[in-house]
């Protein structure tokens, strides 16, 4: 008789309590892994240590330099080129030209060897993006690089995933402006001409000849 | 009376085994247990929290590579086979690229070399390839604005923020970028203010990697434009008072 097994009061609880954390795991396994492995988390705030501490909020900011002036291949290629050492030496031949934050500067220059900047915005390998075809179109830097002229290290800004991109190539007339405006850090569209983004967006994409959204959103267009 | 169940089934005799069947409540080590996992659970979303307000130095984790970085050499990446560290290579020493032969000194000098004497003459006008409109105009404004104003400032009295924080900085180094609203840089040609952007001129370091041939001659022609519809700048010399820094006279 005694080596039957009976069940405890308690085990009354042990139904609802089974459902219940069921019902707990099932909602809260997708929300750590949909959060946890989202980009938004992992991607934006990547601010590598850099060889030489190059602050973009005093040459962008203060100094309101163009993008343009270092990196020069952005309009034309695909590839917006970190600028040569002799770009450096354009102003630091004389200004602060001992600073011993800028050792790595001269060397290079002095040995012909590039200095080792880290990449912050990587995309997969098997990406094909092309910054002359945004900057032509109307895509500010901003759009994608944020608000570079506050940043004294440069850091992602934007989680660059394929929906990210997606939601611009869906409807790119909410980020165009003008094509002599995407260096700006502090361009409005209401401000400087008196329509709202989308608005002057549908005009620009027409003006731009912004390809269909069927190709747009095409593998091809961004992969091959 | 007792009942089929009672009859059948009776409760085991020993005390403890009676007691432990009454219990209401699991045992405390489970209870705790709970308690453990749902204050766990917290723990990642608070990491997940801090990851999306803070910067890191670590690039970002990859939990599935797919074909993110694939065995081949990207633009301006690094080559353990080469003594310069670069995956790009120039062009070979001798060789071309089409349509990179710079045969028009007039477009792509800016001067004329006499073939005997080897003296050098500048050029007044502007070449035949480029025509002077607005779209040059605006496209030398632009450019003018990009790699110019850093210095010249967007007037061309040399007011440019780059130049007036060497100032404020007292750069020993430094001399004060040009005014080109003078007379003498109006009275040069254009051939040589596009050889000076080119080459550059004394302290003034050579653009030629950075501007285009075409780009160079639509600065020269909005720089022309600038100069007609400003005063002209007379300088600290000229005025009798001191300069501010070394002198502005020299030769290319």
């Amino acid at each position: 008789m005694n080596d039957r097994f009976y069940f405890p009061r308690w085990a009354n609880y042990l139904f609802p309590a089974a459902l219940i954390i069921t019902i707990g795991v099932l909602t809260y396994l997708p929300l750590v892994l949909t959060l946890g492995l989202s980009p938004t988390t992992r991607a934006i705030g990547y601010q590598p240590r850099q060889p030489i501490p190059f602050s973009h909020a005093v040459h962008a900011g203060k100094l309101e330099m163009d993008c343009r002036y270092c990196h020069t291949t952005v309009e034309n290629s695909a590839f917006a080129a970190i600028p040569p050492t002799k770009t450096c030496l354009n102003c630091h031949a004389a200004i602060k030209s001992e600073s011993p934050q800028l050792e790595p500067m001269r060397t290079s220059f002095e040995k012909g060897t590039p200095v080792p900047w880290v990449k912050v915005h990587d995309l997969p390998d098997f990406v094909f993006f092309n910054h002359s075809a945004h900057i032509n179109k109307g895509v500010a830097c901003q759009s994608c690089h944020g608000k570079v002229n506050e940043m004294t290290e440069v850091q992602q800004d934007q989680p660059l995933s394929m929906a990210w991109c997606l939601e611009c190539h869906r409807a790119p007339e909410n980020h165009l402006r003008p094509r002599d405006q995407v260096t700006s850090m502090n361009w409005d569209a209401l401000a400087s001409t008196g329509k709202s983004k989308v608005e002057l967006g549908t005009e620009l994409a027409a003006e731009y000849h912004i390809q269909s959204k069927q190709f747009m959103t095409s593998c091809t267009t961004c992969h091959r | 009376m007792p009942s089929y169940q009672e009859e059948q089934f009776p409760l085991p005799t020993p005390a403890r085994l009676v007691r432990e069947l009454h219990l209401k409540r699991p045992p405390w080590w489970m209870l705790s247990l709970l308690v453990v996992v749902v204050v766990g659970t917290w723990i990642p979303l608070v990491l997940i929290y801090r990851a999306r307000g803070t910067t890191s130095r670590q690039p970002r984790v990859h939990f599935f590579m797919d074909m993110d970085k694939q065995a081949k050499f990207a633009t301006q990446s690094a080559h353990p086979w080469f003594k310069d560290g670069r995956a790009m290579r120039g062009p070979i020493e001798g060789t071309l690229a089409r349509g990179h032969l710079q045969h028009d000194p007039h477009f792509f000098d800016g001067f004329t070399k006499d073939a005997n004497s080897g003296a050098i003459k500048f050029v007044t006008t502007m070449p035949t390839q480029v025509t002077v409109d607005e779209r040059l105009l605006r496209r030398g404004q632009q450019r003018y604005e990009i790699y110019c104003t850093v210095c010249h400032g967007a007037t061309g009295v040399g007011d440019g923020p780059v130049n007036q924080r060497a100032l404020e900085l007292k750069e020993p180094k430094w001399v004060p970028a040009t005014n080109l609203m003078t007379q003498e840089i109006r009275d040069r040609a254009d051939g040589q203010i596009f050889q000076a952007i080119r080459d550059g001129v004394r302290n003034m370091p050579s653009y030629g990697s950075q501007i285009d041939p075409n780009d160079r001659w639509a600065i020269v022609a909005y720089l022309r434009e600038l100069q007609r519809q400003s005063p002209v700048s007379v300088t600290a010399t000229q005025q009798g008072k001191t300069p501010q820094a070394s002198p502005q006279e020299a030769t290319p």
